[in-house]
């Protein structure tokens, strides 16, 4: 696990901040040469990890890498998936089975659909959702092809989903697949850390992998700081840090300084859209950790 | 311990589920869909009683309250069986598919004790929590006008194969969407009680609208515009948007941020003359447990409160989601007669 690793959010309209200020954002990161000077300035400066979502434009910065591997080639990406907001729109549209059929065959080549539609039908008729859950996973990790990935997320509008209904099962499934097809760690992302993590343990799961919200005022941490603090203390896991600045309500300084301070914290994630944003919030990581 | 079942196990029927099933009081006992997939699965991994047929699982199973989370035209049958049962019950939103069914369900429940909440999930949004507190508060002074919109991309193409696209089962934009926004202005200006300008318009559907515009007219010589379109795709998600100007200031917000613009100081509230900008991080309070946003959870806790403290006054109440269906019957008719 990198110690820090730079996120994709600001780059496709998300800002926990501010709607207006995620879509100025979107308009500005539209021209793909914008996002890869900001990745770029990173690499410079010593950051080759990377969180990707499985945005349809992250294809395009994937096609990027690929094209010119010296550039690029100590990058270490960490893909997070699925790309939600994708699968709500296409099940409204043509339910549950529909969206699967159409996340599959786009973006293969006519062979690859052959293969995954012989795979795919026979999956859909069984109907099971853990091999339903591979299907897509190889659907979204295609745009990876050829790139170094260290882990592989579970993005938390699915690991909350399922924590809630508490079906084990899937997410013994989901890390041992990603593991066995991928050969990296599954890890998992998640609006309630201290339940997730306690789960992820009695489900067999040996010092998963955690990313979630960790800042000083609570943002996006359920239900509370101090059992964000004690889970941290006490529980044998590997911590990823995100939100660490509440979305920009806690100053960058203030920010880095508590969560550097935290037992277990392994990766900080921050999101910068900025180059001077990039270099300073690396300096005070550096700094502070 | 409350035992309870969902009817409809979509959408918004399995985020329900999720949050509730870690509620330390609440115990699920049975699930009523029709979709195969959805059986054979939660067969597969659960212990619940499953159902196809709602009736059959109302007369069998033991319960406290059920989750209605079915196509909107199955609101009012699914609804009466439930009052008949005596269960407290949660309904998605929209209410009703035609404003006299609704009056039948809030008539139904005269004489029982049953609590009974509805899905308007903005109001338990902490950003819109606080703007109506500075409405009530007359921190903006009266109210002149508002603009309360709601934009996404849900429907981007012609399609005929979901329950949103179809008419007859309570799809179209004006059910879906706007009833967000038409609900938060009855919940923050009172009843609107008059309609006027209504524009339904088709973007890519064929059965149904996808933008609505509207003026409403509240009491107290308050007024507002809806505006709202499912189809534009430069939205990424939902997005709510309300502005409201009254006589000492202005308030602009959407879920993640309101910015307050105040002509003069005011020392009673700890607002500055000019801008004064927050934000959901600062607002936000955490919930025992979460998925998608803590207002999806603090709807659902504040049932389960309810229905232990046995209190029928519900922060968003079948008679109030009445009122939503009300003012859309409305927004329809208006629309209608301008149109012949």
């Amino acid at each position: 696990m990198d110690r820090i690793i730079l996120g994709d959010n600001q780059f496709f309209g998300v800002s926990h901040m501010s709607e207006e200020k995620g879509m100025a954002r979107a308009v500005r990161f539209q021209n793909i040469n914008e996002i890869i000077g900001i990745l770029d300035t990173a690499y410079e400066c010593g950051i080759h990890a990377f969180t990707f979502s499985t945005h349809e434009r992250v294809k395009l910065l994937c096609d990027h890498f690929r094209a010119n591997p010296q550039k690029y080639a100590d990058l270490r990406l960490y893909p997070a998936l699925p790309y939600a907001h994708k699968y709500a729109n296409l099940v409204n549209e043509k339910g549950i089975i529909g969206a699967v059929k159409d996340v599959v065959i786009a973006d293969s080549t006519a062979g690859q659909m052959a293969g995954m539609m012989v795979r795919g039908g026979a999956v859909l008729w069984k109907q099971d959702p853990i091999e339903i859950m591979k299907l897509l996973i190889d659907a979204e990790m295609k745009m990876f092809r050829g790139l170094n990935v260290k882990a592989i997320f579970l993005q938390n509008i699915v690991t909350d989903l399922l924590l809630g209904f508490g079906w084990k099962d899937i997410f013994r499934s989901f890390a041992a697949y990603i593991d066995k097809k991928y050969g990296v760690r599954a890890g998992f992302m998640t609006l309630n850390m201290p339940r997730l993590v306690d789960f992820l343990l009695a489900s067999g799961i040996e010092d998963p992998i955690v990313c979630s919200a960790i800042n000083k005022v609570g943002f996006q941490m359920n239900p509370d700081v101090a059992s964000y603090e004690q889970t941290l203390q006490c529980r044998p896991f590997q911590a990823m840090a995100m939100s660490v600045m509440a979305a920009g309500a806690i100053s960058p300084k203030v920010a880095i300084e508590y969560v550097a301070g935290l037992k277990n914290v392994k990766s900080i994630l921050f999101g910068a859209s900025t180059r001077a944003h990039v270099q300073q919030t690396k300096e005070l990581l550096e700094r502070y950790s | 311990m409350l035992k309870g079942g969902v009817i409809g196990f979509g959408r918004m029927g399995v985020t329900h589920y999720s949050i509730l099933n870690t509620h330390p009081d609440v115990q699920f006992v049975a699930v009523c869909d029709s979709s195969n997939f959805v059986l054979k699965n939660l067969k597969r991994y659960t212990r619940l009683e499953l159902y196809t047929d709602y009736q059959k699982m109302l007369n069998e199973q033991e319960m406290d309250f059920v989750i209605v989370a079915t196509p909107t035209a199955s609101h009012v049958e699914v609804v009466k069986a439930a009052v008949q049962r005596g269960l407290h019950m949660f309904v998605e939103k929209p209410f009703s598919l035609t404003a006299e069914e609704g009056k039948a369900l809030v008539a139904m429940l005269e004489g029982r004790n049953l609590v009974n909440q509805v899905g308007y999930f903005l109001r338990f949004n902490e950003v819109f929590r606080a703007v109506r507190k500075l409405v009530a508060d007359h921190v903006i002074g009266d109210v002149v006008h508002y603009k309360n919109e709601m934009y996404g991309c849900t429907v981007l193409r012609p399609s005929k194969s979901s329950w949103r696209g179809k008419k007859e089962m309570g799809g179209g934009c004006i059910l879906d969407f706007a009833s967000h926004c038409i609900d938060f202005s009855n919940h923050v200006f009172g009843m609107a009680e008059r309609v006027s300008g209504s524009i339904l318009r088709r973007v890519y559907s064929t059965d149904v609208e996808d933008a609505v515009y509207a003026a409403l007219e509240h009491r107290n010589g308050t007024s507002g515009n809806v505006m709202v379109n499912w189809s534009d795709a430069s939205f990424r998600r939902p997005y709510n948007r309300i502005e409201i100007l009254g006589t000492k200031g202005k308030i602009v917000a959407d879920r993640q941020e309101y910015r307050l613009y105040l002509h003069e100081v005011d020392n009673n509230n700890g607002f500055e003359k000019g801008w004064n900008i927050h934000y959901l991080p600062e607002l936000d309070k955490g919930v025992r447990f979460a998925v998608r946003g803590s207002e999806f959870t603090n709807q659902l806790d504040h049932f389960i409160e309810c229905i232990k403290q046995n209190k029928t006054e519900t922060m968003c109440t079948f008679a109030d989601a009445l009122q939503t269906d009300l003012v859309i019957e409305k927004i329809k008719t208006d629309f209608a007669t301008r149109s012949n």
